[in-house]
């Protein structure tokens, strides 16, 4: 007896429609990209991660100073709010922040600032300020903004306890931890590639030693463990060599979730009917790889690499403000939290726990993107 | 075929214009787009047609089990009470009411496709066939279990004092099964929907199991509705017959006119796809050409004629059929054949030979 | 449902091996061995150096042997005797110094680890169970900056609004006048009133956590076909949810136990830190920085161990709470 042809029922929770088929034949990574616009976090997350993307890579011409200038006279200043128009007599557009009254407090000798509203420094786009080297090779000295008068510092963000621009390290920081957060995440992605897809390919005894070190490496603290191996860093090596260290030390505990995804979507893909049907149409396998399984699982890969910067993000930062990843003078937000230890400090200057609000967006906009490229792929999950 | 009389007293669900939607972002999906069907008592009713024709979506409408975005929109389901007392409309009680659920596995159950996924894999057998009991005649846990047994024993199933304590992953594809049907018996319903029970059996275990349905319809005096795609399983089963094609129902009668003088194009077309003893070996099986249209965008007119081989330009695409009666109990929607059309919200009832 | 235990326990020999091995590599990997570290900081400090001593040192911890042999007289000695080694820094052995510290960040962890339950789950089912209302985005979005906000940062911020808004600087377990007092009441009251703080801050991101896994899987469940079938039963809406989806979702929740732990672990030595706790924490921070690798080793390779216990527990638990595991009859993915 021959049945009519009987795909699964109608699922009665989606649409009613034959899910195996799009309507209109559209391509895969079109309905992709829909998907992924019509999630509102997801492209606000996108939007405010190309913003820290394009201050990573301008840090130098974004910063209104350089972060390792310094002024002894201003530690510890508030930031200056910014005002856009005048109006104390009349109405004037252009913008300005009000200077300081300073007071040393003889017991302390800790400066004590008050707003002086009668003086007013302009602050223009373009200007001229500290010179420095864009990406190190091109003199310059023009700043995205700053005060007009180049014998002028504003503190839009508050100064630090040296009298440092806090906004210069906190944009100077988010190249450093943006950066150590994608190379952790390009060397974990490696890692995880390699193996997990060893573990998937091969399968057997390969595989089940790989599962093995897998679940070795999520069971064990792994914030202690990082502090163990970067406590072993010595002290004298320069900044780039502990850089590249810290970067190894994250990625080689952080590829374990990657190499489980990669593995996991390996084994039930070669499953599938449509690689089984490659297969028997005589496809060599690097076409069945190439053509049919990689296209269906790079969204995933994106998804999961977009979730696993988050992670390298906040481990760099907890390490280094433990003190034992990156070291000044350095500048990554960890580094900069180092200064916020101190209750005093906080108390007395909480805009130093400004990094961590850079953190906390930046983290935010990944994991929603991460996580609507995740939906957008897969929508029926 | 068993005996009955004549009477509207004989038809416990009767189910008329029912219409149930699926509301997405982009369109709606009409699954279910006005079907009038009836139930009687102690006989069989088989719903047949290909995937996505919105067999399996009525069949949930009528207990109102279709999942959002889905909706039943229109139609009424009236569900006759025994003896005297007046139908009750379950289409206008609302999907999460307290009357609907008086209902659910009490007047009215459910026998799903896949056994293995329609139970729960961490309860036992017996806490899953008592729960029925438990809500509805409010039985202690110990009697739910000993009633358990004995509805394991009425299905069939050996060693039913061994089963009731088991997970129903420790069982086999038939047995599970007929632990749903046990379940859906708990509470002696007057109408069992069936949607499709023995898709997912080997052959074997799928004779043993329509036995079972045809026994106990007979020795309960039940209404069974069957859902399936398999014309096999309707000729060895059904009463009665309505053949489904994109959420209507194109035409439907006694089984036996329905296999020997089917009138509509598409239930011929079912028929003759099915192979025969003997007439194999001589050229290709016949199939219907094409593939059922996209749900979200139906055909204007008849919705099959992208597909019949009769169809008429300037006719089927334009005028959408009326449902005719040819004969006594049959109905069809088909604008090429003859026959009174049928009255509006019509009393009549389907009768057998 | 005895093989499975004993099965699962054997599984955890060769990750206790694994754990003591990174352990002694922490030991090792700095330049120099302990006692060059040691060394120089007795001349540092003026003190002549007790040829003697360090030839006792020497013997029991066997430098002058090949690693392996090392490795062996080190492990022996902790589970033969447990000793763990000397601490230079505060010249004790230091089995002296771990056990209290880490039965406090034992206490901290499990008493998170039941917070964040008893607050996820509520919140999970609910949001899963009405998705895409206004209470689920909330919920959500909450999670969401909860994942996203390192746990020092929230310790941070908590030291700085209580010190700012009520004048308090927060700090250690107990108040200055139980600190050195035998255990009584009053110590335990006193000590629970200052560990609510760690307990929330170190809570949140387990807690966004378990939210966003217990909804995912709610979610899954909720679309089976199971769930039909108990509807087509007649049963009241929360009742079937909470016996059969809600019930299903959870086994994957417990298993979410092995993770959780040592996440919460690391918050807490994050939070204690910043908190001044008398954890492990700060302990294990000063000596990692100072160089005493025998206490930090010995730090690491206690809670490495504590984390597979834990996580052997929830293995446990979950094959007494779902009957597929405890039956053998496991979905391998």
């Amino acid at each position: 007896m021959v049945r009519t042809p009987n795909l699964p029922p109608p699922a009665p929770t989606g649409t009613g429609a034959d899910p195996g088929r799009a309507p209109g034949d559209v391509p895969q990574r079109v309905l992709v990209r829909r998907r992924f616009l019509r999630n509102k976090l997801a492209v606000i997350g996108a939007l405010v991660l190309c913003g820290f993307v394009l201050v990573s890579v301008f840090s130098e011409f974004v910063a209104p100073s350089t972060p390792h200038a310094y002024d002894a006279s201003r530690t510890h200043a508030p930031p200056q709010r910014l005002h856009f128009a005048d109006t104390d007599d009349g109405f004037e557009l252009g913008m300005y922040v009000h200077g300081f009254e300073v007071e040393r407090d003889p017991e302390t000798f800790a400066n004590n600032y008050t707003v002086d509203e009668s003086t007013k420094i302009p602050v223009g786009f373009f200007v001229q300020g500290q010179p420095y080297e864009m990406w190190g090779l091109v003199p310059m000295d023009r700043h995205l903004i700053g005060a007009k008068d180049p014998a002028q510092e504003v503190y839009f963000l508050g100064a630090d306890r040296n009298g440092r621009d806090m906004a210069s390290r906190i944009v100077y920081g988010t190249r450093v931890s943006m950066s150590i957060g994608l190379a952790g995440v390009a060397m974990s992605f490696v890692l995880g590639l390699v193996l997990g897809g060893i573990s998937g390919y091969f399968g057997g005894r390969i595989d089940n030693l790989i599962q093995r070190v897998i679940e070795f490496l999520m069971s064990v603290p792994t914030i202690p463990l990082w502090m163990g191996l970067s406590a072993a860093v010595p002290r004298e090596w320069g900044a780039i060599q502990t850089y590249l260290a810290i970067t190894v030390i994250l990625s080689l505990i952080g590829w374990t979730d990657l190499a489980r995804v990669v593995r996991g979507r390996f084994l039930s893909l070669r499953q599938e009917d449509f690689v089984t049907a490659a297969r028997l149409d005589g496809c060599r396998s690097g076409r069945i790889i190439g053509r049919h399984m990689l296209p269906s699982f790079t969204s995933h890969i994106i998804a999961s690499l977009t979730l696993a910067v988050p992670f390298m993000i906040l481990a760099e930062t907890s390490l280094s403000f433990l003190g034992l990843g990156l070291q000044a003078p350095v500048v990554s937000w960890g580094v900069l939290l180092q200064e916020a230890q101190n209750i005093h400090s906080i108390s007395g200057a909480p805009w130093v726990l400004l990094p961590g609000a850079a953190v906390t967006v930046a983290v935010l906009a990944l994991n929603f993107v991460g996580d609507g490229v995740r939906d957008a792929a897969d929508p029926y999950r | 075929m068993t005996e009955h009389t004549d009477t509207a007293e004989e038809t416990v669900l009767d189910i008329r214009g029912l219409r149930t939607h699926f509301l997405t972002d982009d369109s709606v999906i009409r699954a279910v787009d006005g079907v009038d069907l009836r139930v009687h008592r102690g006989r069989t009713l088989c719903v047949v047609g290909e995937s996505g024709c919105g067999k399996s979506a009525m069949a949930r409408s009528v207990l109102q089990l279709v999942e959002p975005p889905g909706r039943v929109v229109d139609g009424h389901v009236f569900l006759r009470p025994d003896g005297a007392g007046e139908p009750v409309d379950l289409a206008a009680l609302g999907p999460t009411s307290r009357e609907i659920r008086a209902v659910r596995g009490n007047d009215v159950a459910m026998v799903f496709q896949e056994p293995m996924s329609s139970l729960s894999l961490v309860h036992t057998v017996g806490n899953q066939i008592g729960e029925a009991l438990r809500v509805h005649t409010g039985l202690s846990r110990k009697q739910a279990r000993a009633r358990s047994v004995e509805l394991l024993e009425r299905v069939r199933v050996p060693g039913a004092e061994r089963v009731v304590d088991s997970y129903p992953f420790q069982l086999s594809g038939g047995m599970r099964q007929r632990v749903m049907i046990a379940m859906a018996l708990a509470c002696g319903p007057r109408v069992l929907i069936a949607d499709e029970p023995t898709t997912a059996l080997d052959v074997t275990t799928q004779a043993q199991i329509l036995d079972l349905f045809a026994d106990l319809r007979r020795d309960s005096g039940m209404g069974v509705m069957f859902i399936t795609h398999d014309m096999g399983v309707v000729a060895e089963i059904a009463d009665e017959v309505a053949v489904m094609y994109l959420g209507t129902v194109v035409e439907q009668g006694p089984v036996d006119a329905i296999f020997h003088d089917p009138q509509h194009p598409y239930t011929r077309a079912l028929l003759e796809a099915v192979p025969r003893f003997g007439a194999a070996r001589k050229g290709r099986l016949p199939t219907i050409r094409g593939s059922i249209p996209d749900p979200g965008d139906q055909p204007s007119g008849c919705v099959f004629r992208t597909r019949c081989p009769e169809a008429v330009e300037g006719l089927c695409d334009t005028t959408v059929p009326p449902v005719t009666v040819p004969g006594p109990g049959r109905r069809i929607r088909c604008l090429l054949r003859e026959g009174p059309t049928a009255p509006a919200d019509s009393e009549e009832t389907v009768d057998a030979d | 449902m005895r093989d499975y235990v004993i099965r699962r326990c054997l599984y955890m020999v060769p990750t206790l091996f694994a754990i003591s091995v990174v352990a002694f590599l922490v030991i090792q990997l700095p330049p120099g061995n302990f006692l060059t570290t040691y060394i120089a900081q007795l001349s540092a400090q003026g003190q002549g150096v007790d040829g003697a001593q360090i030839r006792a040192l020497e013997e029991r911890y066997g430098l002058n042997d090949p690693v392996v042999v090392q490795y062996w007289k080190w492990i022996s000695g902790i589970v033969t005797r447990g000793d763990f080694g000397q601490s230079f820094q505060f010249r004790r052995d230091v089995s002296e110094l771990i056990w209290n510290r880490i039965g406090l960040t034992l206490i901290l962890a499990l008493s998170t680890l039941l917070l964040s339950w008893a607050i996820a789950f509520p919140i999970g089912v609910y949001s899963a169970v009405r998705q895409y209302s206004v209470g689920d985005y909330v919920v959500t979005f909450i999670g969401f900056v909860g994942l996203a906000t390192p746990n020092f940062m929230l310790a941070l911020l908590f030291a700085w609004v209580s010190f700012r808004y009520f004048g308090q600087s927060v700090g250690g377990v107990f108040s200055p006048e139980y600190a050195d007092a035998a255990w009584n009441l009053g110590k335990l009251l006193d000590a629970m009133s200052n560990l609510w703080v760690p307990v929330v801050i170190i809570a949140t991101a387990g807690t966004a956590a378990l939210v966003r896994v217990l909804r995912a899987n709610l979610l899954d469940e909720l679309r089976k076909p199971y769930v039909t079938t108990a509807r087509a039963k007649g049963l009241p809406e929360w009742r079937l949810i909470l016996k059969y989806p809600v019930r299903m979702s959870l086994s994957p929740f417990i298993s979410t136990i092995g993770w959780i732990l040592p996440t919460l672990i690391g918050g807490e030595v994050l939070v204690s830190i910043v908190l001044s706790l008398e954890t492990t924490g700060p302990l294990l921070v000063e000596a990692l920085r100072n160089q005493d690798m025998y206490l930090a080793g010995s730090f690491i390779l206690v809670l490495g161990v504590l984390t597979v216990v834990g996580t052997l527990l929830s293995d446990l638990l979950l094959a007494w709470w779902d009957p597929r595991i405890r039956h053998q009859h496991v979905e391998r993915v």
